[in-house]
């Protein structure tokens, strides 16, 4: 990221943004991104509305588009109540809405976010995830770095797992839970012994037992497909368990992410996927 | 909401926001309000006891030099490290201002902090003009050379900055502040100006004009100098700094030793070139080694200079071990040829400007033996300087008492112990001076080739930028599988 930031120069290979260099082409590349790190400083001495102004200058904004600029992120990023506060009394989620701010001050064409959720509330959260979801909605390509998964499932329209310095999945989340694992979680719940669903699956092949809950648990079947799914409800209804909810549990990311890393640990799975020809870093949301 | 207007969109961006910090804090309120305070109190009791003119003159002189040559260059100091240090420089970098753009408007915000003080205390100067005993003149031009130790003390300040250890920067405040300032003095007062700065302006001296030209020339040099030596520091690879700054000196090296021409002592004229050509080579030397492809572009297009101008005027260290040779080669040529022919000068004086060079080199020399990571060649070469400085005064210090020069011998391959030596045994002056010699070839050699990849590496993107540029179909922009800009990692 900090690469394609600019920031920093490969030692291998070349990395372009927007078709731009990023060794060569810095000055374009950086017309064109917003850069949001996950750790930055503050000024001391500086209002909100200062700092904004300071770096409209810094991008080459004049006059009354500068004016104009800092009134729209102030408003975008809902800062405008606090333009004259100093930066360095803000809270760890106005300071964060206020580099968000920064970033897009240019109104650049990508984003670059960098664990842009981390540290704040969940209140603050929210409120960030609602902004990045309206700049997607305007056509920017934003490229998100985050170890919460959970979150990235819900803003990204792709995702790219890394491993060590290599890449171990590209694609949608739900292609990420799909590729994880061939087998489906299913929770059962059946009126009578809970025991029965366990002793059950023991004699059933292809369906394994998980764990038990107060009225069943949960079984694993070897398949995900839709037929092997209702065969298994029919069999249980045919062994007379007297099934009363028979559920498809959602795979969280998480769980999808760390089944790739145990695969890849394999010897014989030891290759990662091949990434899709028609995606390249720079221009993948994730 | 309030919505800044109060300064022009054609000042620098890190100057208006340096400004509008600076101006909010209590440092600069303080000082401001502390110096009006004393001023006004030293006059009304000078007045009372009927001596304003003398004591207002010391208290003028005194606190205005103080503020203007110590105290806000001083604050400079840290420019750059805290914004390394709290992350905020990397923002800025990401914006369309450049290096230069950065660190002058750093430097640009403290020193028009300078001239407000200077603006304030200016009701004084006429004050003090009242009371009779004053030459306006004199104290116009004391002033404007005040100025001229800020401006050139604050950029040394600001670019020195850049370097993260806080002992190397406040070393280098201490011990280079002096010699700029001593510099300066020695500049001003050495062309005739009889001792005290102002007191001999209306001389009438035809010297005078052209002097204080010269050392305003000086001053602005130097103030260019640090400024860019700071940007280079912070820059990407792909700006290039080095081209503009060593190309600058090479004229201001030359332009000091034709000084004589114009009526310039010599002597002066070889000092002026030494202050002038240390902090260069040294810059030079130290420079962190990187190869760029856009910067080799802009050799390979130019239209004044050849492409092999790169080897010696790119940016890092690898080039820099040439343009010290070529540095050197011009100041003793000049030496020899005309500024001090061997008819009139002692033959110990060529040795020791051949042990001034080796003195650079030597340093280098060690770097470039131990293999070390050369990102940091800086602060190891002011280390080792420091190391051969002390250990030539420790083993100088029996020979002063004793009256020999036998310890000396034990380190008498150190420029700094030969320099002594040179004084000490002058029959020996030509062992001393070679072996210097074989110093300074051997640092050349030995640096030329830890740099060897990195000249493969500028041969092999010049040759094909050529032929880029040779054949219209192809694409300027053609890349090799290596990395266009990488940064030399020797280990």
């Amino acid at each position: 990221m900090r690469i394609l930031a600019t920031l920093d120069t490969p030692t291998h290979g070349r990395a372009h943004v927007m078709g731009y260099d990023v060794v060569e082409e810095s000055n374009k590349v950086r017309s064109l991104l917003g850069w949001m790190p996950d750790n930055y400083g503050t000024y001391e001495n500086m209002t909100v509305s200062d700092y904004l102004d300071f770096f409209a200058r810094a991008q080459g904004i004049h006059d009354e588009e500068r004016i104009s600029r800092v009134r729209d992120v102030m408003e975008f990023t809902e800062l405008t109540d606090i333009a004259d506060r100093l930066i360095d009394k803000l809270s760890k989620g106005m300071a964060q809405r206020l580099c968000l701010g920064r970033a897009l001050i240019h109104d650049p064409e990508v984003l670059i976010l960098d664990e842009p959720a981390a540290g704040l509330d969940p209140k603050a959260r929210v409120e960030l995830k609602h902004l990045i979801r309206i700049l997607a909605q305007d056509g920017k390509s934003i490229f998100i770095s985050s170890h919460i998964l959970s979150e990235l499932e819900e803003m990204c329209d792709s995702l790219l797992f890394i491993d060590q310095g290599r890449i171990v999945h590209h694609g949608t989340a739900e292609e990420l839970k799909r590729s994880s694992k061939e087998s489906l979680l299913v929770h059962v719940e059946i009126a009578g012994d809970p025991a029965s669903l366990q002793s059950w699956t023991e004699m059933t092949p292809h369906v394994e037992f998980i764990e038990s809950t107060k009225h069943g648990g949960q079984v694993a079947l070897d398949s995900a497909e839709g037929e092997v799914l209702a065969d298994t409800l029919r069999r249980m209804i045919e062994s007379g368990l007297r099934v009363t909810e028979f559920k498809r549990i959602e795979r969280r990311l998480e769980d999808a992410f760390v089944d790739i890393l145990s695969r890849l640990s394999q010897p014989e799975n030891a290759e990662p996927p091949p990434l899709p020809n028609n995606h390249t870093p720079s221009d993948s949301k994730g | 909401m309030t919505l800044p207007k109060d300064f022009s969109d054609r000042l620098s961006p890190m100057l208006v926001k340096e400004l509008r910090q600076g101006l909010r804090t209590r440092t600069f309120t303080s000082a401001f309000l502390l110096l009006q305070a004393v001023l006004v109190f030293t006059m009304v009791v000078a007045s009372a006891a009927g001596q304003a003119s003398e004591v207002l003159d010391g208290f003028f002189w005194f606190f205005l030099g103080l503020a203007l040559a110590f105290i806000m260059p001083l604050r400079g100091i840290n420019a750059l490290s805290r914004e390394q240090k709290e992350n905020t420089l990397e923002l800025v970098s990401v914006t369309q201002l450049s290096a230069y753009r950065i660190v002058s408007g750093k430097w640009a915000a403290l020193f028009s902090q300078s001239l407000l003080l200077t603006i304030a205390v200016l009701p004084y100067v006429v004050l003090r003009y009242f009371f009779g005993g004053v030459n306006l003149l004199q104290d116009l031009v004391g002033l404007g050379f005040l100025l001229l130790i800020s401006s050139t003390f604050t950029a040394f300040a600001v670019g020195i900055s850049a370097f993260r250890s806080i002992l190397l920067r406040g070393l280098l405040f201490f011990a280079i502040g002096f010699l700029v300032f001593t510099g300066f003095q020695i500049i001003f007062t050495a062309v005739q100006f009889g001792g005290v700065i102002p007191s001999t302006l209306v001389s009438g001296s035809s010297i005078i004009l052209p002097s204080l030209i010269f050392v305003f020339v000086v001053g602005v040099f130097f103030t260019f100098y640090f400024i860019a030596m700071g940007a280079s520091r912070i820059a990407a690879v792909s700006e290039n700094y080095s081209t503009t700054k060593r190309l600058l000196s090479l004229v201001a090296l030359i332009l000091t030793l034709l000084l004589p021409l114009i009526g310039i002592n010599e002597e002066l004229c070889l000092g002026f070139a030494i202050v002038i050509l240390t902090p260069v080579l040294i810059d030079a030397l130290t420079e962190k080694a990187a190869v760029s492809r856009i910067v080799l572009r802009n050799f390979v297009n130019s239209r004044f200079l050849p492409a092999r101008a790169a080897y010696f005027l790119a940016p890092g260290w690898h080039t820099g071990i040439f343009y010290f040779l070529i540095a050197a080669a011009i100041f003793f040529i000049a030496s020899v040829t005309f500024l001090f022919p061997a008819t009139t000068h002692e033959e110990n004086f060529y040795w020791a400007l051949i042990t001034y060079f080796s003195a650079l080199a030597f340093p280098m020399l060690l770097i470039h033996l131990s293999r070390r990571p050369t990102d940091s060649a800086f602060k190891t070469f002011i280390i080792i300087q420091m190391v051969c400085s002390c250990l030539t005064a420790i083993i100088a210090m029996p020979t002063a008492i004793l009256g020999t020069d036998t310890f000396l011998w034990a380190l008498f391959f150190l420029p700094h112990t030969s320099f002594v030596l040179l004084m000490e045994s002058a029959g020996a002056a030509p062992l001393i001076g070679s072996f210097q010699a074989v110093i300074i070839i051997g640092t050349v050699i030995v640096s030329a080739l830890r740099a060897r990849p990195l000249y493969n590496q500028m041969s092999s993107i010049m040759s094909e930028l050529k032929t880029n540029s040779q054949s219209p179909t192809d694409n300027d922009s053609a890349q090799s599988d290596s990395p266009s800009d990488m940064q030399h990692s020797p280990t």
